[in-house]
């Protein structure tokens, strides 16, 4: 272009060879309007900006889900208006007038110049990261239009949608008879089915997966607690959650102990953990199980709570293994003074222990022993020196800190949450998290003040309750293509008791990858889902193969480069909400909040594509008669029901402009109260330690060792430990695509993997070193793909044996450019098929850091 | 400059913002027909538009020459991050959607008695919009010119000018080079070159 | 009165949440991008380190800056004056701290001015954004004399290091470590000051005249007044 010599002023168009046409008579408006005749408008002048603060609460940024108020300025004349940060508010319970860098970050996410603004479409056939796409813009709603005539042409079991498990994805699942499996909750599945399986049958009263973001149904009591014990708690991710971390930080202040047993040495080990010990990684079930048996031994245990609200009394058979019950399937107990077995609850005096226990039952001549007993004999090996062998915490401290936390009971908890090692991280990490759930049921702190609070009081409903369904849901698929069919321990939940459950993530890469089943892939938001996770390659490679691959995003991601629709999706601001407060659930408690501003573009929110979709293609299940009426559409008053069920607001309307957009009802703590309401056997609900369905899949019902899948092997010795900076959620823009947490990512080492010095010096590597990260190719034989990065040398990795990389940090498209300084954590972390995962874990996660690396230089 | 010629400067600089506003919107049939048929090109006094024309001769049907053009727009406007060529004013004075310089140009629509349509759902610093917006101002010069209405005349002139030289200059002629380094077509190559010598020239005349 | 933020380091997790708050409080988003910022916690091994104005009570900034363009005031904030500013950098050089950052593309001098916009000399509950957001309330803001009795109670009940009570003759950020301070990356710097030297209007704690201190009051609240108004205008929107 000629950019040089300035012309003279002339006239540009040569208007004598134009018809008059181009002699305009009208004004020349297109897009605007005329609101005042020119030169008429009022010529006083508004005040250029005022504040106003908006009521929102936190979501996707972390399990915590702060409450508080968007500050947003406003221009009286233009109407215009824009978030300039936040503001606390010291009256929600779980942030208590904090928040953290995350929240922050999402303000100026909204003005993300790189938003996805229009639903774009494909028109290059051909899928892959090194294909353009020849994307084109179509209007949304013409967009949806097409996608339902191609979604009419496949049966159920050719569709699956990744999504988590929101109300409407739930009811578009169901009603269309499809698959739902996601990875942005999957996760947190062990904890959830661990829960489920031990403390209460979904559903219940309170608790409904969808709303309980982790899938948990307690919080912990961090400013009362007396002493924690964290098994990798204090994960790098956990350094910016504010609505945990100005609890703990309370607690300590008032005398909490804290003793913590991770690899890395996080900031927190640094002044607000007591002891730290540098644990060897997937080990810390043999710690746990020790614990138990020094509990055990010392009859350390809370002995009332234990007759009471659990199991430890019940009587399992000796030929089945498992819980007698009597004709109306209550547990049967040994009572120690009538000698015989009786229903636990009526019994006089169950015998926690001194089987086995030899009667008659039904005519059969059975031997049972107790819960308890069956605990001390698994158990009897694992000594603290054992333990110490295995996971290298001394055996002293071991019996120490078990003998001191069992002293502080019932106010101690054993926080766990997501992505600890009692999470999807080791093969042996559901047995972990059985026995974490043990021990905190053997020292009586759940569902008590200053250790587990349980959520009670106040519920969302479910779609299904504010707009009941016509007729039944169609049937599933008999095979789902995340191989959660053949895992029935977890498929028994997802089917027949909470389809809001999470699927398999572990495996449904590998299941498209591996069958021609599935034709149809429908994406929301999987820049923190699918995409983010575990060996994204074979998911890259399964969709080259798909019909019709669509993505609801806020900007385009890797993803894209699969897609044929990517239709525009809301910020997190932009939308209203309504939140328990799960994460403190010491009161009953509601906030709300208001979108703070109308989403630019053609955006269009999940809710709407959930019923336009519905309704087109399974209209019984989205009309409130069960006809194809529009007119009787859904309404999914699910909000204004919720607040209405306690009292809160007449509706929403009124609760967010009259009622401050909080309830809270500040009654004492009911001990023991909500355990009694919604676990095993209520209305007299008891923790079930013992479980059966894992019995049924031949496991043990009782937590037992067992190795992590992978060991150490050659050059494949550096054990993978996963973390994420406390700026990143997942692969989301609204941090990775921030050009200042880039910057503060970097002066960080965030964009590095972290290496022990002393490991570094032994493979000739210094600080800053390019290097090639790559996993043991007997543990992923198919799709290797190495990560190249930076390496940084740290202490705190606190151990010779590991390599630290930081999750969701990189995208690799070349047109998505702004994130390509990061590697991706996934892409050493191979699918599991059931082949490979069943023997070992009967739930089906995805064992995130069950790998070793070797590390070279690049 | 005598009257006449001064009407006609402004009826060309009219026509050539409003046909610049309609060009830079996405591609739609309507666009295409206009494009084709007018005759518009062969009168635009820039050595550019001979190009241009060229380009658009050379495809057989509309609908092939559309698809092009939609598929360029999108991939520069809607698609990469960072975008190639952002359409919005605040993103490249302040690297971000709605910010200080969307508010400036929202302020002077509403002076001129502006509202942006409800249906046009991207922020009001949209290079479309504000092109629109010197077209706007310049037809209600002639009309004032036309009536003598010296105070509209002049508050026309004064909103041109801090269009002109708070925005559409600095940002206009950013966004032409960005969309000449970025076109796949030599369509958007051309209107980027018309764009910057037209606001070049535009510029020079405030300057004065 | 002067005020001082005392910094608890045992509490501090790295967030760096009052990184970002400063960000968005001071509107800081391109010279943050660049590199350039009023405070950002590194996570080093052996602790938090704070890289942050210390605002001494003799600042080196002040008394080697030859337009005046930086003071201290009596409230306790070195300010910054972009107008006075040639740009020379000396403060940049001269900071035993190594605080004050200089952007290229901006052409300003990044330096925190502990919030002064927030009037804090005003109002009683106002505190600077750090302060405000922080967690966990490792930051807390407060007269001087009382972050100091605070902070010498906290390290003789915790066996702690205080940094900034002598540090280039005292500071109004004082920060508590659990490990020795230039461990964790706290710069080595002599404990006495640099003086009042050549800024007649720089306020050297007690050592200083009356006549200086009304100066140094003076050119505070106004650099305030300043401060504020140009936080208004880049708040407008």
């Amino acid at each position: 272009m000629n950019t040089n010599g300035r012309m003279s002023r002339r006239t540009f168009l040569k208007l004598t060879g134009l018809t008059s046409a181009y002699f305009i008579v009208d004004p020349p408006l297109r897009n605007l309007s005329v609101a005042y005749a020119f030169g008429d408008h009022p010529q006083e002048k508004a005040a250029y900006s005022i504040t106003k603060k908006i009521p929102q609460v936190c979501a996707r940024a972390c399990e915590c889900d702060c409450a508080y108020n968007i500050v947003v300025g406003v221009d009286q004349a233009t109407g215009l208006e824009r978030a300039l940060t936040i503001e606390g508010r010291p009256e929600d319970p779980v942030s208590r007038g904090k928040y953290c860098i995350k929240a922050l970050g999402f303000v100026d996410g909204m003005y993300n110049p790189d938003r996805l603004l229009v639903t774009l479409k494909r028109t290059n056939p051909k899928r892959g990261l090194n294909e353009d796409p020849g994307w084109v813009t179509v209007k949304t709603e013409d967009a949806l239009k097409e996608i339902i005539e191609k979604l009419k042409k496949y049966r159920p079991e050719q569709m699956l949608f990744a999504s988590p498990g929101d109300p409407y994805s739930n009811r578009l699942c169901r009603s269309l008879g499809v698959t739902r499996s996601d990875q942005r909750t999957e996760c947190f599945g062990t904890h959830y089915y661990l829960n489920c399986l031990m403390i209460t049958n979904p559903p219940n009263k309170y608790y409904s997966s969808t709303y309980t973001v982790t899938h948990s149904l307690w919080g912990f009591d961090y400013s009362k607690t007396k002493y924690m014990l964290w098994f990798g708690f204090d994960s790098f991710s956990k350094t910016a959650k504010a609505g945990i971390l100005n609890h703990i930080a309370e607690g300590k202040r008032n005398g909490t102990k804290i003793v913590a047993f991770n690899p890395v040495k996080t900031p927190l080990a640094d002044g607000i953990i007591d002891e730290f010990y540098p644990i060897k990684p997937g080990t810390d079930l043999a710690l746990a199980l020790a614990m138990i048996k020094i509990i055990l031994d010392g009859k350390l245990y809370k002995a009332d709570f234990l007759q009471k609200y659990s199991d430890s009394a019940a009587l399992i058979d000796g030929e089945s293994k498992k819980h007698l019950t009597d004709k109306d399937g209550k547990w049967l107990a040994w009572c120690s003074t009538h000698k015989r077995p009786e229903p636990i609850d009526s019994c006089d005096k169950p015998a926690l222990d001194g089987g086995p226990f030899t009667f008659e039952l039904d005519g059969k001549g059975i031997t049972a022993k107790t819960v308890l007993d069956l605990m001390k004999e698994n158990v009897k090996e694992c000594t603290p020196e054992w333990a110490e062998k295995i996971c290298e915490v001394p055996a002293k401290d071991i019996e120490r800190i078990t003998k001191e936390f069992a002293q502080a009971a019932p106010t101690v908890c054993i926080p766990n949450l997501k992505r600890d090692p009692a999470g999807p991280n080791y093969a042996n990490s559901w047995r972990l998290m059985h026995s974490l759930n043990t021990l905190q049921t053997l020292t009586g702190c759940l569902d008590h003040e200053g250790g587990v609070l349980f959520l009670s009081g106040v519920k969302i409903p479910w779609l299904e309750d504010t707009d009941p369904l016509v007729k039944p849901y169609p049937e599933q698929p008999k095979k789902a293509i995340d191989y959660r069919t053949e895992y029935p321990v977890t498929n028994e939940i997802y089917r027949n008791k909470d389809f809001s459950a999470p699927g398999h993530y572990g495996m449904v890469g590998h299941g498209l990858y591996h069958s021609d089943q599935v034709k149809v892939v429908v994406f929301k938001g999987p820049h923190r889902g699918m995409h983010a996770l575990i060996q994204p390659q074979m998911t890259e490679a399964a969709l080259e193969k798909m019909d019709l691959v669509l993505d609801w995003n806020m900007y385009p991601d890797d993803l894209a480069y699969w897609c044929d629709y990517l239709l525009p999706a809301p910020h997190q601001y932009e939308e209203g909400k309504l939140d328990i407060r799960q994460y403190y659930p010491k009161w009953p408690c509601l906030v709300g909040g208001e979108p703070v501003q109308k989403a630019p573009g053609d955006v269009i929110g999940w809710g709407g594509i959930a019923k336009k979709i519905g309704f087109a293609l399974a209209p019984e299940y989205w009309t409130t008669d069960g006809s194809n009426n529009p007119d009787k559409i859904i309404k999914g008053d699910m909000n204004n029901t919720a607040l209405k069920a306690v009292g809160a607001a007449k509706d929403s309307e009124d609760f967010m402009k009259n009622k401050n957009a909080i309830w809270i009802d500040k009654r004492a703590y009911p001990n023991y109260q909500t355990l009694k309401e919604i676990g095993y056997g209520r209305p007299n609900g008891r923790v079930r330690m013992y479980i059966d369905e894992f019995v049924e899949e031949k496991h043990e019902g009782l937590p037992k060792w067992a190795p992590r899948w992978s060991a150490s092997e050659g050059e494949y010795k550096f054990s993978l430990v996963v973390t994420r900076a406390g700026w990143h959620m997942h692969a989301d823009p609204n941090f990775i695509d921030n050009p200042v947490i880039n910057m503060l990512s970097r002066k960080n080492h965030v964009d590095s993997a972290w290496v022990n010095p002393a490991a570094a010096k032994e493979l000739g590597l210094q600080e800053g070193d390019e290097v090639v990260l790559t996993t043991n190719p007997k543990l992923m034989p198919e799709l290797p793909r190495p990560v190249k990065t930076k390496i940084h040398l740290t202490e705190r990795v606190a151990r010779k044996d590991c390599v630290m990389i930081f999750h969701g940090i990189g995208h690799r498209s070349k047109w998505l450019k702004n994130g390509v300084w990061g590697y991706r954590d996934g892409d050493l972390i191979p699918q599991k098929n059931p082949e490979v995962g069943k023997p070992h874990d009967p739930t089906g996660m995805g064992w995130v850091e069950d790998v070793y690396v070797s590390i070279k230089k690049a | 400059m005598n009257l006449s010629s001064r009407l006609e400067r402004l009826n060309s600089d009219m026509i050539v913002f409003s046909w610049l506003s309609k060009i830079l919107d996405y591609p739609g049939e309507e666009l295409i027909e206009s494009l084709l048929s007018d005759g518009l090109l062969e009168n635009l006094d820039s050595p550019e538009a001979g190009e241009l024309e060229k380009y658009m001769r050379s495809f057989t049907s509309p609908d092939e020459l559309l698809l092009e053009l939609q598929k360029d727009y999108t991939r520069l406007c809607f698609v990469s991050k960072p975008r190639l060529v952002p359409l919005f004013e605040s993103v490249y004075k302040e690297g971000k959607l709605y910010q200080d310089s969307t508010f400036d140009i929202a302020r002077l629509y509403d002076e001129a008695g502006l509202r942006l349509d409800e249906e046009f759902k991207l922020p009001p610093d949209h290079i479309t919009i504000e092109l629109e917006f010197m077209s706007y101002l310049i037809y209600q010069e002639i009309e004032a010119i036309s009536s003598g209405n010296k105070e509209n005349e002049e508050l026309a002139v004064r909103l041109q000018k801090e269009t002109i030289m708070n925005h559409l200059g600095d940002f206009g002629l950013q966004f032409a080079d960005k969309l000449y380094e970025h076109a796949h077509t030599p369509f958007f190559k051309s209107v980027a070159g018309i764009l910057r010598e037209f606001l070049e020239s535009e510029m020079e005349h405030y300057s004065n | 009165m002067a005020y001082a933020i005392l910094l608890d380091t045992r509490f501090c997790t790295g967030c760096n949440t009052c990184f970002y708050k400063c960000v968005q409080e001071n509107r800081l988003h391109e010279v943050a991008a660049n590199g350039n910022t009023r405070t950002l916690v590194y996570i080093n091994d052996t602790g938090m380190y704070h890289h942050r104005c210390m605002h001494c009570l003799e600042p080196t900034c002040v008394a080697n800056c030859p337009k005046q363009a930086l003071t201290k005031t009596e409230y306790g904030p070195v300010l910054w004056d972009a107008e006075l500013c040639v740009k020379c950098q000396t403060c940049v050089e001269q900071c035993p701290f190594h605080i004050p950052m200089y952007d290229e593309v901006q052409k300003k001098i990044i330096k925190c001015s502990m919030c002064a916009h927030r009037n804090f000399a005003g109002d009683k509950k106002a505190q600077p954004a750090c302060v405000e957001v922080c967690p966990t309330g490792a930051l807390s803001f407060g007269e001087r004399d009382a972050m100091i009795s605070e902070a010498k109670k906290i390290a003789a009940e915790a066996k702690l290091n205080i940094y900034g009570l002598e540090e280039n003759g005292g500071t109004s950020l004082l920060i508590l470590t659990k490990e020795d301070p230039t461990k964790v990356g706290y710069p080595q710097v002599e404990k006495s000051g640099s003086g009042g030297g050549s800024n007649p209007l720089a306020i050297g704690g007690a050592i200083v005249g009356a006549a200086a201190v009304i100066g140094g009051a003076y050119v505070g609240l106004k650099k305030y007044g300043e401060r504020k108004n140009e936080i208004e205008k880049n708040n407008k929107a």
